[in-house]
């Protein structure tokens, strides 16, 4: 699904990943709203299912990192061929986050990276810190046994919860995405909520952990340990909402600056059909529908037997 | 839905899914729908998918609170409806969305005690619906009898107390297991798929 905005001249493309197993439109329209505000504000957004999630059916006998590498070579084969060179953003929460990282570590062509929860490396005073927090709360004092029993629990109960299957980036694929937007002077909006604070538990960890001169200054960081990992509240979705937009318009014209390529293909119709290839044609199985922030219209899928939806409403 | 979109699909069924106005990957936002405009969307989605497969009967499947919304649908097109899970009546929907929104405000007084953070006084809500259209969603229900004066009500349900909801035709699509379900659901889903399937492909 893509969002085009009123104008195209040298808007930046931001591609929005799914976060677990989840449609492409995320847990309370979290990605519709982002690709909304950020169409309403010069970008050009598209929203992917990649495969083996959403409307999209799985490869198989690939891995999930062979699978989002095809993938992404086939989303930016199409996105080039519908608007010609652009900067590249990318949106991401939790394994979304994990997929930006690792594309961003290979593909020179990201400039911008829009991340919830990813992962962080600890630095030297994180245990200490998170001693302090356990110490100085009453609440956890009083109920340490529980905590204990609750931990003991779980070391023998052979659950497989989702968050254990995340596919996460390695040390180098973080090192290699840093370095290259750090090189490149990209920027990095990063949010971290209740959900990181198993690792992350101070505003500038992540940048700090890095030990990487310069990352610090295309870094911003946003703590908010009382927000849900999935932003379940819509006061702190429309913070969230708020946030992004403020980074979006600060940096616009540093993703429109003179590095960028011009586009070749300006006027494109809204319409927008994705390329399809051999290996590929079953991802976007369906409707490919685009939408404007100016236009008004209702999203449908259909699936018609033995033959591909091409219909594009 | 995906993969019951596809499997119907496999056995010869044209599918159109659909997000109402202000929900998924459909313009608008809550606060600004009314009742009559899902209703509406309901219909033009049955127009267009007559329109786009040339079929001359429709089922109309509606899950949890879509399968209240469907059974407010009138069209003549349609041969049945099929519901999964439904929510019986609006004001039950409502009642579900307070609690939900009250367990939340809860988790984070915890969490707040737990990591000596101020409580946050903001409203929890996971939505914002309008009054009116509260007020409409309180008097929307599903009557299991209704189906009598119109196409019949199929009910397909992971839940073995629905059977008590009284209606004529229902199926017990869950699975009885005894291990935690840490996937709200997830695991259990294949059987209803199937029983919807076979529904829908019934003459």
């Amino acid at each position: 699904m893509v969002t085009i905005p009123d104008d195209m001249e040298g808007a930046p493309v931001v591609v929005l990943f799914n976060a677990g197993l989840l449609h492409r439109a995320e847990p309370y329209r979290m990605n519709v709203l982002v690709s909304r505000h950020l169409a309403q504000i010069g970008y050009i957004t598209i929203r992917i299912d990649l495969s083996g999630k959403g409307d999209t059916p799985a490869r198989s006998q690939t891995s999930n990192r062979e699978s989002v590498a095809l993938d992404w070579a086939f989303i930016k084969k199409s996105l080039e061929h519908e608007f010609g060179k652009r900067k590249l953003v990318l949106f991401g929460l939790c394994s979304g986050a994990d997929n930006a990282i690792k594309i961003a570590a290979q593909d020179e062509d990201v400039l911008g990276l829009i991340l919830l929860d990813p992962i962080s490396r600890q630095d030297e005073s994180f245990k200490l810190r998170q001693i302090r927090g356990v110490i100085t709360s009453l609440y956890k004092l009083r109920n340490i046994h529980r905590m204990l029993r609750h931990r003991l629990m779980k070391r023998h109960q052979s659950t497989v919860f989702a968050s254990n299957l995340r596919d996460e980036p390695t040390r180098d694929d973080l090192n290699d995405c840093c370095q290259n937007l750090v090189k490149r002077q990209g920027r990095i909006l990063a949010f971290f909520s209740d959900f990181a604070t198993k690792y992350y538990n101070q505003q500038g960890q992540f940048g700090r952990s890095m030990r990487l001169e310069g990352l610090e200054h295309i870094c911003e960081e946003v703590y908010w340990p009382r927000v849900e990992h999935l932003y379940s509240v819509q006061v702190h979705r429309d913070r969230l909402m708020g946030r992004i937009v403020q980074w979006g318009k600060g940096n616009l014209p540093h993703f429109k600056g003179a590095a960028v390529i011009a586009d070749e293909k300006p006027n494109k119709p809204i319409q927008v059909r994705l390329l399809a290839d051999e290996n590929t044609s079953i991802a976007f199985r369906g409707l490919a529908v685009s939408e404007s922030p100016r236009s008004a219209g209702d999203s449908c899928m259909a699936s018609k037997p033995a033959l591909e939806a091409k219909a594009t409403l | 839905m995906s993969e019951l979109a596809i499997s119907c699909a496999d056995q010869g069924v044209h599918v159109l899914r659909f997000d109402c106005f202000g929900t998924g990957e459909s313009h608008g936002l809550l606060e600004e729908v009314t009742l009559e405009d899902w209703k509406e969307d309901i219909r033009a989605a049955i127009d267009e998918g007559i329109e786009l497969s040339g079929a001359g009967q429709v089922d109309l499947l509606g899950v949890r609170f879509g399968a209240t919304l469907a059974a407010q649908s009138r069209h003549s097109k349609i041969m049945r409806y099929i519901f999964w899970d439904p929510v019986m009546s609006g004001k039950g929907y409502l009642e579900l969305l307070n609690r939900s929104n009250q367990a939340i405000e809860l988790r984070h007084k915890n969490i707040a005690k737990e990591r000596n953070l101020t409580f946050e006084k903001i409203p929890y809500e996971n939505f914002f619906l309008s009054v009116a259209l509260r007020q409409d969603i309180s008097r929307i229900f599903i009557d299991p009898n209704e189906c009598e004066s119109s196409a019949p009500y199929f009910v397909i349900s992971t839940n073995k107390a629905d059977r008590a909801l009284g209606f004529a035709h229902y199926e017990f699509a869950g699975i009885d297991y005894d291990w935690p379900d840490y996937h709200n659901g997830v695991l259990s889903q294949k059987p209803v798929l199937e029983a919807i399937v076979r529904r829908v492909t019934e003459p």
